[in-house]
């Protein structure tokens, strides 16, 4: 699924690295989460992934493709393929919770009829049919991770990289989120979690790739969150 | 098609969701646009005013009283073969003298001295006019002419050429400050376009990148905004052309009083309001197209 090999990202030439020689795959169907103080570089990788950086060196695969010198007008097909959830929601304030999650199918083509599926069965997902009309601003903070969860559903994406999704939520809100996550999981959805949420890392027992000043420290199949 | 009906949706629910934006911005296109209307209304009256100048100057050629009708005709034919010559109004000796006792007919000496001269001393009058004010000259070299210069009595051009030639250089000094006062107007309008255009955009900056990273298409982005700026040019110049036309209709009576002459504007609207409508539109349509493209682009760098 994800194939990074010797990936090195460095914003500038003086200062270190953000990420160094990052090597690590995976398979269809994996929850992973990556996990790392602020600074470790964590970031950087969802930034990789989603092709709003590129690495300095090394190459990264998304099955077939090579998305390290990704073409710009590939990347909107890319990010078609990849679900993301922000910490900071990137919700569109003048669009209603429908029209948000509607918006992620519109700009992939998707015909009204399918429109008029879709978005339904994916608020019922996330358990905001009621608050299809309202708009960002009229919901809590787990309301507004929850519509940012059903857009990145809506292409039906082979990969889900959620970046510190629990960052701005209180632990029950955070509790449920992570639920959503573990439950797309099992749907067959391919999960990247990257968190420094250390008991949603321990209690989910799932593969943990733990980074330290841009250096893959450890990469354990039923890991704990060890920094 | 279907892409393209979302796009006008899309435009619609951001001219409706952002209403005071709107307003705004649908308000400073119209005071730029009619900014410009009214300078080029200025240039309508300045050229008017000038044309009735031009139209109050003629030459007036006094025949001798000795001259027969003969070589009076003949000197009338002459003026009005000139190519230079727009209109010869006669006036023959009886009207001339009768249009005489009439300016002093509260005048008792001249009429008396009239009486005691006998006969009509008066001779014929030619009011010539020229096709424009540079030909008047000419037309004075002309009437040197050796078969002629004998008839005429007087010529009183020579009392114009002062206010011709003024006339003549305020004429170009207007059209000339007209055409430069158009075009930095036409400038800082341009100016002030694109940056109503990339305020309300900025606006949208947030929005911009988080599109582009749901991964829409840079079409998909930048075609509502395009949209949008099309719509805000259209509204723009309807408010415009209603308020320069009210301006028109309800001001040129005023100004025709001020000014003592028709000042224009009617006849020119009329015959060019199409033209200028369409000339104006596609300019702002060019103008914020160009501005919220390259504004919606530089927010798209994610």
């Amino acid at each position: 699924m994800i194939n990074l090999k010797n990936v090195t990202k460095c914003y500038t030439e003086e200062g270190p690295p953000a990420l160094r020689n990052i090597h690590f795959r995976v398979q269809p169907g994996e929850f992973v989460s990556i996990v790392g103080q602020s600074g470790s570089g964590k970031t950087t990788l969802v930034k990789l992934l989603i092709a709003e950086e590129r690495p300095t060196k090394g190459q990264i695969m998304l099955g077939e493709w090579d998305i390290s010198n990704i073409h710009p007008k590939e990347i909107p097909d890319l990010r078609r393929q990849i679900g993301v959830i922000f910490q900071d929601f990137k919700l569109l304030p003048q669009k209603t919770v429908y029209e948000n999650i509607a918006f992620a199918l519109e700009a992939c083509g998707a015909s009204a009829k399918q429109v008029r599926a879709v978005v339904p069965q994916l608020l019922k997902i996330v358990n905001l049919e009621d608050k299809a009309d309202r708009y960002p601003r009229q919901l809590s903070g787990g309301e507004q991770q929850r519509v940012v969860i059903a857009r990145s559903l809506a292409h039906r994406p082979k990969l889900l990289v959620a970046d510190e999704p629990t960052g701005n939520l209180d632990a029950l809100n955070a509790k449920d989120i992570t639920n959503l996550l573990l439950k797309i999981n099992q749907f067959g959805t391919t999960v990247l979690l990257v968190t420094h949420n250390r008991e949603i890392v321990n209690s989910i027992r799932r593969r943990v790739i733990t980074l330290d000043q841009g250096l893959l420290v450890n990469d354990a199949e039923v890991g704990k969150y060890v920094i | 098609m279907t892409k393209f009906l979302r796009i006008i949706k899309f435009a619609l629910q951001n001219l409706g969701r952002n209403l005071w934006l709107t307003v705004m911005t649908v308000i400073v296109l119209t005071v730029t646009l009619f900014s410009v209307n009214v300078l080029l209304s200025l240039n309508v009256i300045a050229r008017a005013v000038a044309q009735s100048l031009e139209n109050r100057i003629d030459v007036s050629v006094y025949v001798k009283p000795a001259a027969n009708e003969s070589e009076r005709d003949s000197l009338r034919s002459y003026l009005v073969s000139l190519p230079q010559v727009s209109e010869v109004r006669a006036i023959s000796p009886d009207d001339a003298l009768a249009m005489f006792r009439e300016r002093h007919k509260n005048d008792q000496q001249i009429l008396k001295a009239l009486d005691e001269v006998g006969g009509n001393p008066l001779g014929a009058t030619y009011i010539v006019r020229a096709k424009s004010l540079d030909q008047y000259p000419a037309i004075i070299t002309a009437l040197d002419h050796p078969a002629y210069r004998d008839l005429i009595a007087e010529k009183n051009f020579e009392d114009y050429t002062a206010l011709i030639a003024r006339i003549q250089s305020a004429q170009d000094k207007a059209g000339q400050v007209g055409i430069a006062l158009l075009a930095v107007f036409a400038i800082l309008a341009m100016i002030i376009m694109v940056n109503a255009v990339r305020v309300a955009i900025f606006t949208h900056k947030e929005e911009i990148g988080i599109m582009k990273l749901v991964g829409a298409s840079g079409m998909f982005i930048r075609g509502p905004y395009i949209v949008e700026s099309a719509l805000l040019s259209f509204f723009a110049l309807v408010l415009a052309s209603a308020l320069l036309a009210a301006a028109v209709y309800f001001g040129t009576p005023y100004l025709s009083v001020f000014l003592g002459t028709d000042p224009g504007l009617l006849p020119f609207f009329g015959t060019n309001a199409a033209v200028i409508a369409v000339s104006e539109f596609a300019s702002l349509l060019v103008l914020t197209g160009l501005a919220s493209t390259y504004a919606v682009g530089r927010y798209m760098k994610v």
